[in-house]
């Protein structure tokens, strides 16, 4: 039995009327613990609607998500339970804040899970702790901190619940390469600490790249693609039509290989790339 | 030397309520015709500069020329900002019609612009940016990259010499950034427009004639594309980083063969097969 597995899901945005659109077309795959999927897709391809429904914040039309085995909605109680169990972080997070302090705000959620005072307490240090916010910071408002400050207060609020599936739809967008780097570190940390499944959905493939595991594809409402980093990257030409991208050392394999080197086109990393190139190289001069 | 489409001269800029000012002393030009990239850090002032070039702000001290035109000066505010055009981080905030054409007319129509050069310069500016067979379209029903292509046009329209994009790819899939640094590229190239565009991504700027990097209100490096990423440690530190292509060419480097200054594919790869012919 898998841990998370979305069986055959559909889902459709103002059905009945003229401008129905089909944002999920029978989508199917299942999901371990302790897994990092990065999930790519074009904009409008359905990556949001399908993290959302992971969560149940949306039911699908026909299909079903099951969390251990079990529809999360086959009943109200058991979709507000998986809201806990897994945790969504929306897009620019921030603007999501809305409490007196940073602390209050890490605590809206655990507080809705029923912990007690002293519960919620402990996971809130606890959670501005994985994500870096100092001590200090925990009696300021929120609406008195840096952007990158406030985007990692959003995200503890989600880490402070403890879900064991993270999902975070975009959470480096707008950031610069360190505070990038940042947000990718304090995913890690969580996933260590917890062994949470997470799920990444980006635009960057370079940063897809470098952190997950498996890559799964959306394409018009279907998983186009399902399999590890390097088989997903392999296939740049079906990527790029799909008008999403390969990481620049991939594309720089793929256009060596065409011209007839004896490259693998499906590296994805800068040190990958330098060791085959120059074992290539070195072959080459061995021949002369 | 050329003439200097944009001029900054000492300047420094102060928020309200900061004690620490967002730009110290800066100084630069950007001559007619240039594509000029700068990359910088969260903070670090970039969004400022872009405010400051047409008049939206003004310097606390020091002065901003465009043209020649002192942008302190207020008889100059309107031709500063017919000169010079500024295109934001989000599409969402920038459209303010339904309807594509309608957007575009905006900016030309509150210049009193005539209805015949009005519908020219609309359906040039759409050409212009690809955006042409969707002026009729509902701007609410675009993806990303073709609003971003829309507010561009609808700057386009006013006929400015000289585009300021503040982080125009930000929010966009990577087919949308392809297609706006396309527009951009295309623009600076065939229609000689001067474009400072801003920018995280490290790999937007390899194809500038200049890239100035700012940290902490400063200019700290200001040069041609090569010149800028061979500064691989003061980069780090000022938390930015190389383009790939450039750290792939480093490792190449460390391992024994040097490619030159390659940044970016098409370089590598022809550098590379040298190599191995040669």
């Amino acid at each position: 039995m898998a841990f998370l597995e979305v069986r055959n899901a559909c889902y459709s945005y103002s059905k009945g009327t003229p401008f129905e659109i089909k944002a999920l077309d029978n989508c199917s795959f299942s999901v371990e613990k302790g897994e990092y999927i990065g999930v790519i897709g074009h904009t409008g391809s359905g990556k949001s609607t399908l993290m959302q429904l992971l969560n149940a914040l949306v039911t699908p039309d026909s299909g079903s998500v099951l969390l251990d085995g079990k529809d999360i909605n086959a009943d109200k109680k058991t979709a507000r339970d998986t809201r806990f169990r897994v945790g969504l972080v929306f897009q620019y997070p921030e603007y999501q804040l809305f409490e007196e302090t940073v602390s209050k705000d890490i605590a809206f959620g655990p507080t809705n899970m029923g912990l007690s005072a002293e519960d919620v307490h402990k996971q809130v240090l606890w959670a501005a702790q994985i994500v870096g916010l100092p001590d200090a910071l925990l009696d300021k408002s929120p609406f008195d901190l840096s952007g990158g400050e406030k985007r990692r207060a959003a995200i503890a609020g989600v880490m402070a619940m403890k879900p064991e599936v993270l999902i975070l739809d975009e959470p480096a967008a707008g950031l610069d390469p360190i505070g990038r780097k940042v947000i990718m570190e304090m995913i890690d940390k969580y996933r260590t600490s917890t062994g949470a499944t997470v799920l990444l959905v980006s635009h960057s493939m370079e940063t897809v790249a470098a952190a997950a595991d498996r890559i799964l594809v959306l394409n018009k409402g279907a998983i186009a693609m399902d399999g590890d980093v390097q088989s997903v990257f392999s296939r740049a030409d079906e990527l790029i039509t799909m008008g999403l991208d390969v990481p620049a050392v991939t594309r720089i394999a793929v256009k060596l290989k065409n011209m007839g080197y004896p490259v693998d086109a499906g590296v994805y990393s800068v040190e990958e790339a330098a060791k085959m190139l120059t074992a290539v190289l070195r072959a080459k001069e061995g021949t002369r | 030397m050329k003439e200097q489409l944009l001029k900054f001269e000492n300047v420094t800029y102060r928020y309200e309520d900061e004690s620490e000012p967002a730009l110290q002393s800066v100084s630069f030009g950007v001559e007619k015709g240039e594509f000029v990239v700068i990359l910088g850090h969260n903070g670090s002032g970039k969004s400022t500069v872009a405010k400051l070039s047409n008049s939206i702000y003004l310097p606390t001290e020091g002065k901003v020329f465009v043209n020649g035109m002192d942008t302190s000066d207020e008889n100059n505010e309107i031709n500063c900002r017919k000169t010079v055009g500024v295109v934001f981080q989000n599409p969402d905030n920038q459209i303010v019609a339904s309807i594509v054409e309608e957007d575009v007319a905006f900016g030309p129509e509150n210049l009193c612009v005539e209805q015949k050069e009005l519908r020219k310069r609309v359906d040039e500016a759409l050409q212009s940016v690809g955006m042409y067979d969707y002026r009729m379209h509902e701007t609410h029903k675009l993806s990303g990259g073709q609003k971003q292509r829309v507010a561009i046009a609808g700057i386009l329209a006013m006929r400015p010499q000289c585009i300021v994009l503040d982080e125009p790819t930000a929010m966009l899939d990577p087919k949308g950034r392809r297609e706006v640094m396309r527009a951009v590229r295309k623009l600076n190239e065939e229609e000689g427009i001067t474009v400072l565009f801003i920018t995280h991504f490290m790999e937007e700027a390899v194809f500038a004639d200049r890239v100035m990097v700012m940290d902490d209100g400063k200019v700290i490096l200001d040069g041609t594309p090569s010149k800028v990423f061979a500064q691989t440690q003061l980069l780090k530190k000022v938390g930015l980083d190389v383009p790939e292509v450039a750290r792939l060419a480093a490792a190449l480097r460390e391992n024994g063969t040097d490619l030159g200054d390659v940044l970016t594919e098409d370089a590598f790869v022809q550098a590379f097969s040298r190599k191995m012919e040669g």
